[in-house]
């Protein structure tokens, strides 16, 4: 295999550590928050007739997608992705390109729709 | 279809909703048609191998994926079993599945993506693929199969007890003869095994699309018209609070948790953390995540997800909707079943055509998941144990006709769970799966991080952890009724506070892996050959080995 090139594969692709962390304390907030179940487990305030207690974890279905999400762009910008290929001698500074460069790959189908106006598209926007 | 036609007049004797049942059984029939059609779907070149049977080709890309996970994760669980625990026992035993969905995410980020790369490079189908590559160890992946395959059934169960909940409502069934009263429950059961048995991960795939379609369709209706008509959120909260301060004649105690108090906010954390690592440990979360298109839809879809969350916390509101409503879930026997509060709540509350409409939204949301966890626990079976101990030299063929075979086995130890358990507390189900299956947590997910842990140390604490969660939990008693495997939580030694026993089992299943670890690196046992290098944990889409899977000769199956 291609562990005798340039690149030794059977390393951990290098990372930023500080964004890996950054990530990791938006990924660790929710869990915290909702785990600590004293603070919120109380009907006052209410909110349209809603205890707090119900309003408050409803809150954080929003909070962790958008936490979440906040995240995936951090760790894409961390550790962009370290070809395996054997055409690679060396390794790329940047995300790979040309998701299609190998001709029909995998999910193309669904994943052609994804490409446009979606707020959620992934790699691309990072190179 | 002639059977349906032949239950349908036995069933009249008992105050059946004839236009419910005749939509309901429409939608369930359009939708099996569907199924079989399915198998023409973006057809590939052969079903017959394992691969092209179980992962549908893994062509998946990020919506079908999304709909999928959905299909997957939100099912019985979601519309009848939390609804009908915040009905019968309040936010405790019920609203803790909010925190559990909502946490579950950051969780899935964070190792699901290694997963998927390490999966992709090696050809690993089930988590006990990945173990046995990793640690060498042929032992710690039976472990992990068994296991799989093992928890998977009370959750297959789980399902099973929603449609017939439905069915009952409906005023199918009903009769002296255990026969007949199960009739709908067993013509269920085998339109749901011939169409998964016929095609696949694709039909699941395929009816998740109109099974969410119907089921966001009801909900949006549920929650915006049922509240009004009982007398808004404000009397539904109270009515709540009012029967959960109520004292149960049966126990002596309050009915239950209008919010958690001081002694229960240890189990309400436990059990919201405890679901949330177990559930991806599960077979058919794996496999609907390696059908992936690539490692970063995984990690996209987890901050997308979440949609689901809130939709599962409004369903849950709905068994306390039920309370103001002042729905009385009897069953055809004569008792009083919370099980079935949902669909009698939808009866009472909705004219007949949209009755009928809500309740094949409810079955049809309980089969696709039914289907997908007994093919993943099929496709377990058959890779993990009969071709690894039974038959080394089996032939793909061979496997995908086990696989289908035991997909079918499956959903009937499924069945006969729900013949001969309680079902009154259905989402006990579910936790008692989640016991058993969080004890391969540290082998899979501490493995894509470290090889510290040895094979040996993993499998002891795997097996201790077992036997304390089983134990445990037979010996949870159901107050009124006295049956074992009561419920799911218990006190945490040390600490005199409830908690869910997955979660202690758990922590004594990882002192024990870690103390055992130490001593045996120290002593140099042999930790096994770990066929995986660093890169591979990290490797993409477009990555060498990573486009197939290396499951044989029947390679030659074109990919669409």
């Amino acid at each position: 295999m291609d562990e005798h090139e340039v690149v030794d594969h059977d390393t951990v692709p290098p990372a930023n550590k500080g964004l890996l962390a950054a990530a990791g304390v938006l990924l660790l907030a929710p869990i915290v928050a909702l785990m600590w179940v004293s603070s919120y487990s109380r009907v006052e305030p209410k909110l349209w007739g809603f205890p707090f207690f119900i309003w408050y974890q409803f809150l954080w279905v929003f909070l962790c997608s958008a936490m979440t999400y906040a995240a995936y762009r951090l760790v894409l910008k961390a550790r962009p992705h370290r070809a395996m290929g054997d055409a690679m001698r060396q390794p790329k500074k940047h995300g790979r390109r040309g998701r299609h460069q190998r001709g029909a790959a995998m999910g193309d189908g669904t994943d052609a729709g994804l490409h446009d106006d979606q707020p959620f598209d992934g790699p691309e926007d990072v190179r | 279809m002639s059977q349906l036609g032949a239950a349908l007049p036995a069933a009249n004797s008992g105050g059946v909703n004839v236009v419910a049942l005749t939509i309901l059984i429409v939608l369930f029939l359009g939708v099996t048609v569907m199924g079989f059609l399915a198998t023409r779907w973006r057809r590939p070149s052969s079903m017959e191998s394992l691969d092209e049977w179980g992962l549908g080709g893994r062509s998946f890309g990020t919506w079908v994926t999304w709909f999928l996970l959905g299909g997957d994760l939100y099912t019985a669980y979601t519309f009848v079993a939390v609804p009908a625990a915040m009905f019968a026992l309040g936010s405790v035993s019920g609203f803790f599945a909010v925190p559990y969905t909502i946490v579950l995410y950051p969780i899935i980020f964070v190792f699901m993506a290694r997963l998927w790369s390490v999966s992709h490079r090696h050809g690993y189908v089930t988590p006990a693929d990945f173990v046995k590559g990793r640690y060498g160890s042929r032992e710690l992946s039976l472990a992990v199969a068994v296991t799989g395959f093992l928890a998977t059934m009370p959750y297959i169960a789980l399902q099973l007890v929603g449609i017939q909940a439905v069915l009952e409502v409906a005023g199918v069934g009903g009769g002296d003869n255990w026969l007949a009263k199960d009739a709908p429950l067993f013509i269920a059961f085998a339109l749901l095994a011939a169409y998964t048995y016929s095609s696949g991960l694709r039909a699941p795939a395929m009816i998740a699309f109109v099974k969410d379609t119907l089921i966001y369709l009801v909900i949006i209706v549920a929650i915006i018209y049922l509240p009004s008509k009982v007398g808004g959120w404000e009397a539904v909260f109270g009515a709540a609070e009012e029967k959960m301060a109520a004292t149960n004649p049966a126990t002596g105690k309050p009915n239950g948790a209008f919010i958690p108090g001081s002694q229960q906010m240890w189990a309400y954390a436990t059990l919201g953390l405890g679901s949330a690592l177990a559930l991806f440990m599960y077979p058919h979360s794996i496999t609907a995540s390696l059908s992936a298109s690539s490692r970063n839809v995984i990690r996209r879809n987890a901050a997308i997800l979440p949609a689901y969350s809130f939709v599962l916390g409004l369903l849950a509101l709905l068994g306390w909707v039920a309370i103001a409503a002042g729905t009385k879930p009897i069953g055809l026997d004569g008792k009083p079943n919370a099980q079935l509060v949902i669909p009698q709540l939808f009866e009472d509350m909705f004219p007949s055509w949209f009755a009928g409409v809500a309740f094949a939204a409810i079955a049809i949301g309980a089969l696709v998941p039914a289907a997908i966890m007994s093919i993943a626990a099929a496709n377990t079976f058959t890779r993990n144990i009969y071709k690894e101990w039974i038959k080394p030299n089996a032939t793909p063929k061979q496997e995908a006709q086990v696989s289908k075979l035991v997909s079918l086995m499956v959903k009937g130890f499924a069945l006969v769970f729900v013949l001969l358990l309680d079902k009154q507390n259905a989402i006990n189900f579910q936790l008692l799966g989640g016991i058993w299956i969080l004890q391969t947590f540290p082998s899979i997910v501490f493995g894509l991080y470290t090889r510290w842990f040895h094979r040996w140390a993993l499998l002891a604490g795997w097996a201790v952890g077992m036997v304390y969660g089983t134990w445990s939990a037979y010996n949870v008693v159901n107050p009124v009724t006295g049956a074992h495997f009561g419920g799911s939580i218990a006190n945490i030694p040390g600490i005199a506070q409830m908690g869910y026993i997955a979660m202690t089992a758990f922590v004594i299943n990882l002192v024990i892996a870690g103390v055992l670890s130490l001593a045996l690196n120290a002593a140099k046992v042999p930790k096994g050959i770990d066929e995986t290098i660093k890169g591979d944990y990290f490797a993409d889409e477009g990555d060498p080995r990573v486009e197939k899977l290396n499951l044989g000769p029947h390679e030659i199956t074109a990919s669409p």
